[in-house]
Parts: structure tokens; C-alpha cells; sequence
């Protein structure tokens, strides 16, 4: 039987595809975020997770790079 | 005197030769600004003549401003929230405020700077003397006063009215009640006393008799006063009149300048008295000035008492006078040039014919060690000079033979393989810190050494590097050796840990900082472009890096596949280009692997010294060798004029001064001159990983001095070119593979052990949280070694700076404290804090 699953395409670097990797890892007992890898640069992911996941990449890229206040944005995702 | 006039009107004004202070004038022109370059010109001379600030100027102003203010009141505006407290819309602008260049901020007391108004460069001068350069772009400069900085203005001669007057003068406002409250209260007391070495006898010495009978009301002070009624006049002050000279004295200009004139004054009262001074001595420019001796072993004490007592005493050394001391006889060379700013600093520094001790801070690159030699060659006494490795000790002597006259037996070596004593009465001798600090056992030889440079006085010591000297260490050298004048040079008068301000008490207020970009321009050291290259992680190294410790991290963000690319691209672009590369990586591990994989030479903290010597002359001379790779140990005192490019992939996490020193390797580039010439700095950078912020927080320091940074964020031509390694993906896994299989060890920094005297190079504080600990177990722990080393009594109970280890038993521990001591004073102090 075919089972239809609504998403979204990501089109992020290798380094979010990363991260990304590592939340569904994290989270894998309760949900699945991604839902087909594409290529390098393109995740399948679910539509329902996507605010979660900005935040998420949001903060572990900020704890990467900058700390403090004065600083520039952030490498594009 | 004369001063620049600016007018609008071309109506009267009156010449402003000769004012002197208080001279009322009645006439009175609003509407021009005069700028004072007289006035910093004397200020470079240091005199103790302030410029009198011709008063009319300021009345001229304020008579303006008087008028203006009576009509002007303070609207708050739809904008003015957003500004809160720094709204400063209500501060007046003065009418003419377009000619004038500086801004103050009420608030804080920064100082904004135009640096493109005709009158900056003047205005640079007299801010670099009052205040400390925050930031110098080339437009707009920051400046900030500090007491520190005015400490530093009053000791080179300033009047607490003078700054005040020339920063009304300046400013496009008025200057807030506030800061010239604070600028009062700083200055008010500093630079009042002096203590003042004479025939090695200690002087407390002031222009104001009130200020040393209020010192000797003091119990301590009084207790280490000297009482000498032969002397003496009936209060007990020596009374001279000291010449206040405009001559410089620098070296070769051999002038007696200095006469001691002792003078007795006629006294009216028993206990406090009041001194009249000659009316005809003030207009021969000398000042009257009294003084009382105190017990030479008790003048450290006097000096504490008096920096509790708010009267900080400044050092000066009556170097032309002394009898005591044998002279030496050294000179600089006939063909020796010094430079307009190398110039200015000395004139700082012997302002008044006298030698008073400092700082004196310079671009790597522009001459620091020429500065230090003429100040030896001024004073012409015993000179002893710290660096802070015997490699640099080895320079020394050799610049000294270089551009002084002093004959080769003159001058000894004081290190760990050298222990040698100058023939005569006066020498120089050339030493480590760590040598003249140590505390610990010595050989016999060393402690013959140092009983013969504690043993002696000495007219002056030069303190190179002094940035990298943890505090105690200082105070250790500066306790144990008895000299008249101390002189610390530096690039890079910062530190992560803010102990910089400790400098300034222990040698003396910051003489003088070069503008990095002002000696660019005139060619004195090369012209920089500055890049900073991002490199993408390739996602298997990201992948592993988010999963890793921090010390892995590190590794991995070095060895990230991109970055060597990058880093092959930039070395044969620039190889093609006829550059000389240095590649600089504070990393072992990566050195070696880039080095390997590259075919190049490498040095790091386990080369040998032949080797060493070797590698760094092929690069010098031998055209197929134009790259090498340095660790740490290359980031201070190799010299290497060759070098024209420079790239950076590993480095002391955000060390502000190691990313200043690196860039020093290239800026005495020999092709500086060259037109168009430009050298380059390169900076990659591990995209989406801690590096950036390090990498951001690096950079401040010469953003400060005014270089700009450019983003690469790909190079061009990368892509086609194929021969690069690591293009394939295999090749990556494999080399992910060995990082991943790699010691964690190898991810430490670099091992600057090279010789044990050496302070712990470029290492400054760790002040980041996550942390890399460096391990300090070694092989002879490891090995069982520790028990076989000589341990003597005391066993200390006192635990606390380790990191309680249980198969240690105390005396591994102790052992293991010492091991500590010796190399990493700085983090020693971390763990202690713990």
C-alpha cells in the first residue's frame, strides 16, 4: 500500500545537512525529520518539523561560531 | 611659538607670540580657530615648560559659546528614544565646528577623532599623549582617556590646565564639566613627585614643598627619610633649581645640560616652609625644586605608600650627573640613521635630560631594537637587556655590534649554554627573564652570574618583549636588580588576561604608540592586505567535528580537506608570483601533515637548533625553497625580511597579539619599498565552526590599527585546478580516518620547550571556555622517572593547584607543582583561581 508523507525540500550546505543529521539522530525515538536525502545540498524533510528545525540549526550554529554580540551575520544557509 | 591661524574674517587678530599664562588680553577675535602645533611639539620635547596655552584662544570661545547657550534649549525629538541615555542632541555645537576635529562623548570621555581634517595629524600627536588609541581606521580614529594615559601625559610633562585648554581648543563641543573634573582628579596628583636617582642615592624630589610635607607626614615615609643637616636647609629640603632644558640629549648630541645649582633658601618658619622662588628663575624656564633622601633598601616602600597615598612617584634618572657609576663607552655608529618616530619616542623618553622609565610601543618590523640601542648609547652606563629567548638574546648582541660602536669583549651572554662576564668596569650583558627570574637551583656558574648582576647597579634595562612577562616574574626582575632606568618594549601592548595595566606601575606609563598605518604609508614597514579565507567543511568533517570533543574539534577544523586546498592553491599562486611563504600553524599535527603532504620545510619546538639554522637559511637564499611551515615558535624574534606572504591555518585560539606578531613577520619585508609592493596575510577559516569567532575576535587588534580584513569566501580558480590534493573523496575519508585515529594529545598546541629559559613564547591566557587543557604529564611521569628526582624537606600540604590525581602520592604532586611553575606561570594562575 502507498503511503503519501507531506514535505518539504531543503536546500541547505553540506555542513546544515550535518547538523540536520544530527538532530534526527538526537530525536529518533520520538520522530523523523527527514524523510529522503536528496544530494548534497537538497533534504527531503517533513513540513511539520520545519520551525523546529530553524531554531535548532539556528542555535547550534550560533554556539559554533559567535558568542558575543558585536559579530557579523551568519555564513548563508 | 607661533600657531597656525585659521580665519573667516579677515579682521584683526593678535599675534600669539610669547603669551604667556595669565596674560589678560582685551580684544578679543571670535572667529578663528587657533591650532596649537606648537604645543604639541613642546610635548614631544617633553619640557617642563608646558606650552602656555595662549589664553585668548579659549576666552575667544567660550565667549562664543556663552552667547549661543542663552538661546539654545534641549527639544527631545520622535528620535531621541532611541538613543536613551546617549542622546547628545542637546550638547552645543560650536559655530565653527566643521574646522575643528574632535568629538568627545559626555558620556563616556571616548575621544572621536577626524582623521581627515588638515588639522588631525597634530591633533594625533597631542591625543596620543593624553589618552590611549582605542581604534585607528584611517578616517575616523577612537581614542579613550584613561588614568593610566593621563598619568602617562603628565609624566612626559604636561599640565593638568594644558589638556584641558587644547582639548577646548579642539573639540567641535564644549567638553563636559564631567571630564574635566576627571581630568583634574587624575592628573591633580600625578607627577607631583618624582623619585629621582643621584649618585646612587634616592631622592624624593617635587616642585611643590607642600606635597613633600604632606609625603612626610606620612609614618612609613618619614621612617626611611635620611636626615643630613649639612645638607640641608632648616625645614630639611634639598633645594636645587634644575635647568628645565628643551635639549633633547639624545646620543651623539653630547651637551652638559644638566648643572646642579644647590641653592638654599631662606627660610621664615622652623617646621613648614614656604619657599620663594626667584621671580628671575621662572623666566629662565627653571624650576625650583626641593627634595629630602631616602634610605635606598626602603624606597620600595616609599614608593607603595606614596601610590596608596594617591602621589604615585615617577622615576627619573639623573644619568649625566652620575659620578658612581663607571661609563661606558658606546656610541652609535657614524652610519646609523634613526627615524623620524624612533626619534620621537627617545625625545620622550629623555625629555628633560634626564632618563625616566616607560613603555615604548612600536610596530614589529619598525625598529624596536635600534630604539633601545640609542637609548643605551644615551646614557652610556652598564645596560642590561631581557628578552625572552636566547635566540633573541643572540640578536641582540648581534644588533648591538651592528649599530654601536661597543667593542665584542664588552658585551656578555647570560643564557643556559652561555655564562659569560663583560672585562672592565661597564658592559652590556644580554640575558632571558627566565634566567635572571629563576627562583630554583642553579648551577654553580649561573649563580656566580647572578650574584654579578644583583651584585652591581645598573644605569639601564631593557625590557624587550615585555608583554609576554607574567606579573610575578616582573616583579622579581625588577626587585632583584638594582637599575636606574627601565625601558619595556613592545608590538602589542595587549593581553587576554588585562594585566597590562600591571605594566604600567611596574616600569612606567606607555611613552609612546606608533600608528601602525602612518608608518605604512611612509614606508617604514610594508604595506598589508589582510584576507581572511572561509573554507567550507566538507559535510564527512562536519559530521565527525559535531560529534567530537573539543580538543578533536580542533584538529579537525585544521585538517579540513578544504582549507589544505585552499592553502596548496594560495602557496603555489603565490610561489608563482616570486613570493616567499611562510605558512604559520600552531598545530603539530597539521604542520607535519600539511608539510609531508606538500614537500615543504618545516620547523616547530622539536626541530633541532642546526637544523633550524639550516632550514631557515635555504629559505633565505636558495630560490627552490620559497615556502616553509612554522609552529609557534616562529611567531615572535625570527627574522626573516624574505618573507612576503603569509598564511595562517592554526592558530592560539583568539590571541590578539599572536595574529599581531605573525603579521610582524612580514612587515620588515626587504621589498617594502618596491612600488606597488604589497604583502599578504592570509587567515583560513573553517567555515560553520569555532574558529570564526576566534578567528573575529583575532583580528581586533589590527582592525584597531587600522587593517582591514577582506572575506574570501572561495578563490578563484580553485575549482579547475586539479593537481590539488585531497580532491578526491577517498582521499578525504583516509585522511579523516587518521585524524580521527590520532592521540588526542596531537591536537595540543604547539610544544615551545626549545630551550628551558624561554618563557612560555605566545602563549597568552585561555580565557575561552571550552578548553583545550594542555596535558602536563610527561614522559618522565609517565615512565616512573619522578621518583628518582632530588626532593628536599618542606613537604607542601597544599594540594590545591593540582588536580588531585590518586595514584600521585605528594610527592609526584610536588613534583609535578614545580613542573608546573616552570613553564606556565600564567596557567598556573588559572588552576590556583580554581
Amino acid at each position: 500500500m502507498v503511503k503519501a508523507v507531506k514535505g518539504v525540500i531543503l536546500k541547505c550546505d553540506p555542513t546544515v545537512k550535518q547538523v540536520i543529521y544530527k538532530l534526527n539522530e538526537k530525536e529518533r525515538d520520538k520522530f523523523q525529520l527527514i524523510i529522503e536525502d536528496l544530494d548534497e545540498n537538497h533534504l527531503f524533510i517533513d513540513s511539520s518539523k520545519v520551525d523546529y528545525i530553524k531554531t535548532e540549526v539556528e542555535k547550534l550554529l550560533e554556539e559554533n561560531t559567535y558568542k558575543s554580540e558585536l559579530l557579523l551575520p551568519l555564513n548563508d544557509k | 611659538m607661533s600657531s597656525i591661524k585659521r580665519r573667516r574674517q579677515d579682521d584683526e587678530y593678535t599675534p600669539q607670540k610669547n603669551v604667556k599664562r595669565g596674560r589678560k588680553i582685551s580684544k578679543i577675535d571670535n572667529d578663528y580657530i587657533s591650532e596649537k602645533d606648537d604645543v604639541n611639539k613642546d610635548k614631544a620635547a617633553g619640557s617642563k615648560d608646558v606650552p602656555i596655552i595662549p589664553k585668548i584662544a579659549s576666552l575667544g570661545l567660550d565667549k562664543e559659546l556663552a552667547k549661543v547657550s542663552t538661546i539654545q534649549y534641549h527639544k527631545r525629538d520622535s528620535v531621541s528614544d532611541l538613543f536613551g541615555k546617549n542622546d547628545f542632541s542637546n550638547v552645543n555645537l560650536k559655530k565653527d565646528h566643521a574646522n575643528r576635529p574632535l568629538w568627545i562623548n559626555p558620556a563616556s570621555g571616548h575621544i572621536i577623532l577626524e582623521g581627515f581634517s588638515p588639522f588631525a595629524e597634530k591633533a594625533q600627536d597631542f591625543l596620543i599623549t593624553i589618552s590611549e588609541p582605542v581604534s585607528r581606521p584611517s578616517l575616523i580614529h577612537e581614542y579613550k582617556m584613561t588614568p593610566y594615559s593621563l598619568y602617562a601625559a603628565v609624566s612626559v610633562g604636561l599640565e593638568t590646565e594644558a589638556i584641558i585648554e587644547v582639548l577646548k581648543i579642539l573639540s567641535k563641543t564644549e567638553i563636559p564639566e564631567s571630564l574635566i573634573e576627571m581630568i583634574r582628579k587624575c592628573t591633580i596628583s600625578y607627577g607631583k613627585v618624582k623619585l629621582i636617582l643621584k649618585q646612587n642615592r634616592y631622592f624624593v624630589e617635587s616642585s611643590h614643598a607642600d606635597v613633600l610635607q604632606m609625603l612626610l607626614q606620612d609614618k612609613e615615609i618619614s621612617e626611611a627619610r635620611i636626615l643630613n643637616t649639612e645638607e640641608t636647609d632648616h625645614n630639611g629640603f634639598l633645594s636645587n633649581v634644575t635647568l628645565s632644558s628643551k635639549d633633547l640629549g639624545m646620543s651623539g648630541n653630547k651637551k652638559d645640560i644638566e648643572q646642579k645649582n644647590p641653592e638654599t633658601s631662606i627660610q621664615e618658619d622652623e617646621l613648614y616652609a614656604v619657599v620663594v622662588i626667584d621671580k628671575e628663575d621662572e623666566e629662565d624656564e627653571e624650576d625650583e625644586v626641593h627634595s629630602f633622601e631616602i634610605m635606598s633598601e626602603k624606597f620600595e616602600i616609599v614608593r607603595r605608600r606614596c601610590n596608596e597615598l594617591n602621589y604615585p612617584m615617577l622615576e627619573e634618572y639623573d644619568f649625566r650627573n652620575d659620578s658612581n657609576l663607571p661609563p661606558l663607552d658606546i656610541d652609535l655608529k657614524p652610519i646609523t640613521v634613526i627615524r623620524p618616530y624612533q626619534e620621537k619616542c627617545l625625545s620622550k623618553m629623555f625629555g628633560n635630560g634626564r632618563a625616566r622609565s616607560g613603555i615604548i610601543v612600536l610596530p614589529c618590523g619598525a625598529g624596536k631594537t635600534l630604539v633601545g640601542i640609542t637609548a643605551a648609547c644615551t646614557i652610556k652606563k652598564s645596560c642590561l637587556v631581557l628578552c625572552t629567548s636566547a635566540v633573541s638574546v643572540m640578536q641582540w648582541k648581534q644588533q648591538f655590534l651592528q649599530w654601536s660602536n661597543i667593542k665584542e669583549s664588552q658585551i656578555a651572554v647570560f643564557t643556559s649554554d652561555q655564562k659569560e662576564k663583560f672585562n672592565g668596569h661597564s658592559g652590556i650583558v644580554i640575558s632571558t627573564y627566565s634566567m635572571v627570574a629563576n627562583t630554583r637551583s642553579r648551577s654553580y656558574e649561573a649563580t656566580k652570574m647572578m650574584e654579578f648582576i644583583t651584585g652591581r647597579e645598573w644605569g639601564f634595562i631593557l625590557l624587550d618583549e615585555v608583554h609576554v612577562v607574567p606579573a610575578n616574574m616582573f616583579r622579581r626582575v625588577v626587585t632583584t636588580i638594582a637599575a636606574h632606568t627601565k625601558l619595556g618594549l613592545t608590538a602589542t601592548l595587549v593581553r587576554e588576561d588585562d594585566k597590562i595595566e600591571d605594566l604600567n606601575f611596574l616600569i612606567g606609563p606607555k611613552l609612546y604608540e606608533a600608528n601602525w598605518m602612518d608608518l605604512a604609508s611612509k614606508g617604514h614597514i610594508a604595506n598589508v592586505q589582510c584576507a581572511e579565507v572561509w573554507c567550507p567543511m566538507t559535510s564527512e568533517f562536519y559530521a565527525e567535528y559535531l560529534k567530537a570533543s573539543s580538543r578533536k574539534r580542533m584538529l579537525l577544523y585544521a585538517m579540513n580537506p578544504n582549507k589544505f586546498q585552499a592553502c596548496e592553491f594560495l602557496i603555489r599562486y603565490h610561489e608563482d608570483r616570486g613570493d616567499k611563504v611562510i605558512v604559520f600553524s600552531d598545530n603539530v599535527f597539521a604542520l607535519e601533515k600539511y608539510a609531508k603532504k606538500l614537500v615543504v620545510p618545516f620547523i616547530h619546538g622539536k626541530t633541532k637548533p642546526p637544523e633550524r639554522v639550516f632550514i631557515l637559511s635555504k629559505f633565505q637564499h636558495d630560490p627552490k625553497v620559497n615556502t616553509i611551515f612554522l609552529s609557534k615558535v616562529g611567531d615572535t624574534s625570527i627574522d626573516l625580511p624574505e618573507a612576503t606572504c603569509l598564511i595562517q591555518i592554526s592558530s592560539h585560539y583568539g590571541s590578539r597579539r599572536q595574529e599581531a606578531q605573525r603579521l610582524g613577520r612580514i612587515l620588515r619585508a626587504k621589498r617594502r619599498n618596491d612600488e606597488g609592493f604589497n604583502a599578504f596575510f592570509y587567515s583560513l577559516v573553517s567555515t560553520d565552526t569555532q574558529e570564526m569567532y576566534y578567528s573575529t575576535k583575532r583580528q581586533q587588534f589590527l582592525i584597531d590599527q587600522g587593517y582591514a580584513f577582506k572575506v574570501i569566501t572561495s578563490l578563484e580558480g580553485m575549482d579547475k585546478n586539479t593537481n590539488l590534493a585531497y580532491r578526491e573523496h577517498n582521499e578525504q575519508m583516509d585522511l579523516l580516518t587518521e585524524v580521527l585515529l590520532a592521540n588526542d594529545n596531537v591536537a595540543d598546541l604547539d610544544d615551545i620547550e626549545p630551550n628551558p629559559e624561554d618563557l612560555p613564547g605566545t602563549v597568552t591566557s585561555r580565557n575561552f571556555n571550552q578548553k583545550v587543557r594542555r596535558a602536563m604529564g610527561n614522559m618522565k611521569s609517565l615512565s616512573g622517572a619522578d621518583h628518582m628526582a632530588y626532593y628536599e624537606g618542606s613537604r607542601s600540604n597544599n594540594n590545591s593547584g593540582n588536580r588531585g590525581n590518586h595514584f600521585n602520592n605528594n610527592r609526584t604532586a610536588q613534583k609535578k607543582k614545580d613542573k608546573k611553575e616552570q613553564h606556565h606561570p600564567l596557567f598556573r594562575r588559572q588552576w590556583l583561581r580554581k
